[in-house]
């Protein structure tokens, strides 16, 4: 080949490379400068309510927050993106609600999907009717049969519907109510609301009205009476899913197998596609791993209302027909709280991050507007959306607890005094102001401080305020008091800054040496705030002599050994953490000695007195008794210790103000306990 | 040939064995107890935890359920999720392998060529500043922190220059209303990728046998006919969009990984390029007046090809093990991060299958290694 044509040829190759190289990247530059999104306009849909009946409870939790202007809502595309860091695991509301696929990333998505009787009020927390026409009838005592039972009537709404047009009628609890109690779905989030020692059954009397049949007896043959818990914080809020979709699906679940778990697992099982809503959205899209996608229910019910919260207590909502519902007293002076339900938005978009990392740096760019931090956010976190322009922090009190359980079955956690003496030499001011710089919240009761209504603030507050020296002395004494002896004893330097001399062979009131013991607690990875405290407390008992390892393990090792058959034998001590309901009826399902063995008392906490209370808790059907049984059940587990209770973390939103607003950003638990707001969210 | 072919698959065989041997007993190995990890994770509803329990043989001694577990396998039975459930293992990785395969086998070619090209050139370079800049610059992107020049990566140029995605596979908005989901397309996608491998790879052996005297050109115009069709074929698809949509995403993960990763190959290739240098026939070729690019493309990088090529053919089986950190960073949920989140959340059968499934790709890249060696190097006969 000529000189000429080789070196032509030459050229022309580099030239092919050079083009084949920047072709792709001329694409892809080419086609991300090209993006379009269509949207429609929001139908709202005009709904009629007939006039108040009232008769109950005041205010549950008082947030006192200055009123924000109504906005409305904006023209054209509209998409509230928020950011998630967890696939959600499943569709199906029986799973999530019922079933094992009850995470928090889940109910995030599903949060549009059904509906309940009754609900609790925006930011306050009254208790008021959601699709249910006023308040329910009082509870009565009829004889049917020969049996006794307590029964109450509420009446439905008319206009309110399903996404697809068809009415929501009494039916829909009912079978609601009814799967619930055939399938036995009692083990999930069901459980808090259907009380099959308490609920004989529901009727639907006709289309619009529930009657409710509680047993006014026990097996036993003593007095039943549905208490708050059970009532109108248990089963009023059960969620009402559309019988004309799932009535077959659950027939043909019953016919999966003889016994309940095959069941179960064919309900659980069935992909909800085209099913019905009622919670102002309805499914559009879910690509595995990149996003979750609902779409505005054009034909939702409480589309349009206005609702008003003033400072007298009174709850207010207006129709768009006009008409008015009024509860708690009458409307008039400062309104606390003012806004309209939309949605106002075409969809709400949840976009799938790795990491919260990635979600951050999302929410800093404008992918995305909010954040769900279900797990808190870290200090550099705080700090980046801190310093990022636009972007908003509001932290509100966690309806939570993170704490340290005994299993009090065995020697020498079933002592009151060696899990006092442990309480007293645990410095939470140290580790949550100090080590954690503010990120946790020191506390001491069952019920966090933001539950302000619930939250007895006066409970035994064991060390606190102590020096180091105070406390290992206190702690020493409260052991030699119960009988425990030492082989030497601790002794802190003399500037009270560390103990010089660890305690040294400890021996139980029988004499017996105390055994090497183990705290469970989830690792760095998992929740480094309860990492950091198991370490601090592995330190501080090894100070006074008691033997200890903290064994930072993952979560479902914990969980393993919680629900092991050999709990009894293989507990000593675990770090986890409860996300807590409004009302504590919690104090029961912890701490009752007939949940030790199958239920959620792990550490086996038995008492007579505790479990007296806790029962009447159950039955106690007045605000003011409940808050006062509930207050007793605090002061008990404060001094009792069956949990040393730890700390709360503070709920911390993240979000992008100038491209979205919320009716309020004051509210127990974050935006996050709210769901994000998604009805009622405004985007600019 | 062929005879050693059925030897090799024999010995793969025995090794799958052995591996899946070993996999069983590092997981019976850990703390705590794997029957109850099954058993008692209340993930699990009860007949879950029954039919786990009944598949696996948990009642029954560890013999016995290595031979369960053993069977199980060959039957590509390994359960459910913990985390997932009722998602069955098989269900989550057929997935996410489409996405890890894309990006990480992209990132190899990518990485692959840049660093095979490059060491062609500073080996014959030796001494230059060509060679003293490539060698500095390609050692310190492949020692450098890479969640930390990941994250660079993203800040500058997706953050502040906002010139490519924020992470993720796809855009949330360009795939509201697609008729299809994401893993249909990256299945296109690869077969495409694969079909054009093999018309490439089918040419050049082609052009090769046939002795063309332009047959160094016939692969780059082979090669630009090949992306011109596709981009062209995929243009006029309805869902080329969509495609492009994940090209798009896959821009700055497969830079920051070809970045890392590249001077591995170019450093082997130099080194493998220095040796066959010295050799007599390269002398031979100078002598009889050959160019020196001729010398250095036909005859030195090609006998230097042969540890490259096997490195290339690993780092390909490695691919579908993904990089977690990768993945982690740019939010692209593939393999890695399915092994490390289930190994990190305790969802044993999921990150025994995940670990399972690379072995397997691992022990298949042995093989074709072996027969690239024979096509590549006639010397070597079976």
């Amino acid at each position: 080949m000529p000189k000429f044509g080789r070196k032509w040829m030459i050229t022309i190759r580099s030239l092919m490379r050079l083009i084949g190289l920047a072709a792709p990247v001329v694409l892809v530059i080419a086609l991300a400068c090209t993006k379009t999104v269509e949207v429609e306009k929001i139908v709202e849909k005009i709904i009629e309510v007939p006039g108040p009946t009232i008769e109950v409870p005041g205010p549950i939790v008082k947030v006192l927050v200055t009123p924000e202007p109504l906005t409305p809502p904006p023209a054209g595309p509209s998409i509230y993106k928020v950011g998630i860091f967890q696939e959600p695991s499943t569709r199906n509301y029986w799973n999530f609600y019922g079933g094992p696929g009850g995470s928090v990333w889940t109910g995030y998505v599903l949060d549009g999907v059904a509906t309940t009787l009754y609900d609790l009020s925006d930011q306050r927390f009254d208790w008021v009717p959601n699709i249910a026409d006023g308040f329910p009838t009082a509870l009565s005592k009829e004889s049917i049969g020969g049996k006794d039972f307590w029964t109450t009537e509420v009446k439905i709404q008319e206009g309110v519907t399903w996404s697809d047009g068809v009415d929501i009628t009494a039916d829909d609890f009912a079978f609601v109510v009814d799967t619930v109690l055939e399938l036995e779905l009692l083990d999930g989030n069901f459980g808090s609301n259907v009380d099959p020692m308490f609920l004989d059954h529901v009727e639907a009397l006709d289309s619009k009205t529930v009657k409710v049949f509680f047993n006014a007896t026990d097996e036993e043959g003593n007095e039943l009476k549905p208490g708050l818990s059970v009532w109108q914080y248990g089963l009023a809020f059960t969620p009402i899913l559309p019988k004309h979709y799932w009535e077959p699906i659950v027939a043909q679940a019953q016919q999966a197998g003889d016994d309940i778990e095959s069941q179960q697992a064919s309900l659980f099982a069935h992909d909800p596609v085209d099913e019905p809503t009622a919670g102002g959205f309805v499914f559009k899209r879910w690509e595995k791993g990149a996003f979750f996608e609902n779409q505005t229910d054009p034909n939702w019910y409480k589309s349009g209302t206005v609702v008003q919260q003033y400072e007298n207590g009174a709850y207010r909502e207006i129709a768009p027909s006009g008409s008015t519902v009024t509860y708690y007293g009458e409307a008039g002076g400062p309104k606390t709280l003012e806004f309209t339900i939309g949605p106002h938005v075409e969809s709400t978009l949840f976009s799938i991050y790795s990491n919260q990392d990635s979600a951050i740096l999302a929410l800093e760019k404008g992918d995305i507007d909010y954040v769900f931090n279900p797990s808190g956010l870290g200090l550099g976190f705080q700090e980046r959306v801190r310093s990022s322009p636009g972007l908003t922090l509001v932290s509100n009190p966690a309806n939570s607890i993170r704490y340290l359980g005994f299993n009090t079955r065995k020697a020498p956690m079933d002592n009151t005094a060696f899990r006092q003496a442990i309480a007293t030499v645990i410095d939470k001011e140290f580790v949550a102001n100090t080590v954690l710089q503010g990120s946790a919240i020191p506390a001491y009761s069952m019920v966090p401080d933001g539950n302000t209504f619930w939250h007895n603030p006066d409970v035994p507050k064991i060390g606190q305020g102590l020096d180091r020296t105070e406390r290992v002395a206190q702690a020493v004494q409260l052991l030699k008091d119960a009988g425990f002896t030492y082989e030497v004893e601790p002794k802190v330097s003399d500037d009270g800054a560390f103990v010089e001399v660890r305690g040294e062979g400890l021996k139980m009131p029988n004499g017996e040496p105390v055994p090497e013991l183990k705290i469970l607690a989830g690792g760095a990875g998992y929740d480094p705030m309860r990492t950091t405290f198991a370490i601090w407390i592995e330190r501080w008992l090894t100070d006074i002599g008691i033997p200890v390892k903290a064994d930072l393990t993952g979560l479902n090792n914990i969980i393993g050994t919680l629900f092991s058959p050999d709990v009894a034998t293989e507990l000593d001590m675990w770090i986890l953490g409860w996300s807590l309901k409004l009302f504590p009826d919690y104090l029961e399902t912890y701490f009752h000695s007939d949940n030790a063995e199958f239920g959620l008392n792990w550490g086996g906490y038995s008492n007579p007195a505790y479990d007296e209370l806790a029962l009447e808790l159950l039955t106690e059907g007045s605000l003011l008794g409940a808050r006062d049984t509930i207050f007793k059940l605090q002061d008990f587990v404060a001094e009792e210790l069956p949990y040393v209770v730890l700390f709360s973390p503070p709920a911390l939103d993240a979000f992008r103000a100038g491209k979205v607003q919320f009716p309020y950003t004051n509210v127990l638990g974050g935006l996050q306990f709210v769901g994000g707001l998604q009805q009622k969210v405004l985007i600019d | 040939m062929t005879s050693y072919l059925l030897k090799r698959l024999g010995q793969i065989f025995i090794t799958l064995i052995l591996f899946l041997t070993l996999t069983f007993f590092l997981i019976q190995a850990q703390p705590g107890n794997f029957a109850d990890a099954y058993a008692l994770n209340p993930n699990f509803p009860p007949e879950a935890r029954l039919e786990l329990q009944e598949k696996f043989g948990l009642s029954k001694p560890i013999w016995q359920q290595y031979f369960i577990y053993v069977g199980n396998f060959f039957r590509g039975d390994f359960g459910f999720s913990f985390e997932l459930y009722p998602r069955s293992v098989v269900d989550i990785i057929k997935e996410r392998l489409p996405r890890t395969i894309m990006l990480f086998v992209t990132a190899a070619v990518v990485s692959f060529y840049m660093g095979f090209t490059l060491g062609k050139i500073i080996a014959w370079k030796r001494g230059t500043i060509t060679e003293y800049a490539s060698t500095l610059g390609g050692v310190t992107l492949y020692t450098v922190f890479t969640p930390r020049f990941a994250l660079m990566m993203i800040w500058l140029f997706a953050f502040k220059a906002g010139w490519f995605p924020l992470g993720k596979f796809l855009d949330p908005l360009v795939w509201s209303d697609a008729p299809v989901d994401a893993n249909h397309v990256f299945n296109r996608m690869i077969v495409t990728g694969v079909s054009v491998a093999i018309v490439l790879l089918a040419v050049s052996i082609a052009a090769a046998k046939m002795r063309l005297k332009s047959h160094g050109m016939v692969f780059p115009a082979a090669a630009a006919v090949a992306v011109g069709v596709t981009v062209l074929v995929w243009s006029f698809s309805s869902i080329g969009g969509l495609a492009f949509d994940i090209v798009k995403h896959m821009v700055l993960p497969v830079l920051t990984l070809t970045l890392i990763s590249f001077a591995g190959t170019m450093l082997l290739t130099r080194n493998s390029m220095l040796e066959t240098m010295s050799e007599d026939f390269v002398l031979a070729a100078r002598a009889k007046g050959l160019p020196e690019r001729v010398i250095r493309d036909k005859h030195v990088a090609r006998n230097a090809m042969l540890p490259v090529v096997t490195s290339f053919v690993f780092s390909l089986a490695f691919a579908i093990d993904g990089g977690v950190i990768i993945e982690s960073v740019f939010s692209w949920p593939g393999m890695g991060m399915t092994l490390v989140n289930a190994s990190l959340a305790e969802d044993l059968p999921l990150a025994v299958g995940a670990f399972v499934f690379t072995g397997i790709f691992a022990l298949f890249a042995h093989l074709v290694a072996d027969v690239l060696h024979t096509m590549l190097d006639p010397r070597i006969t079976h």
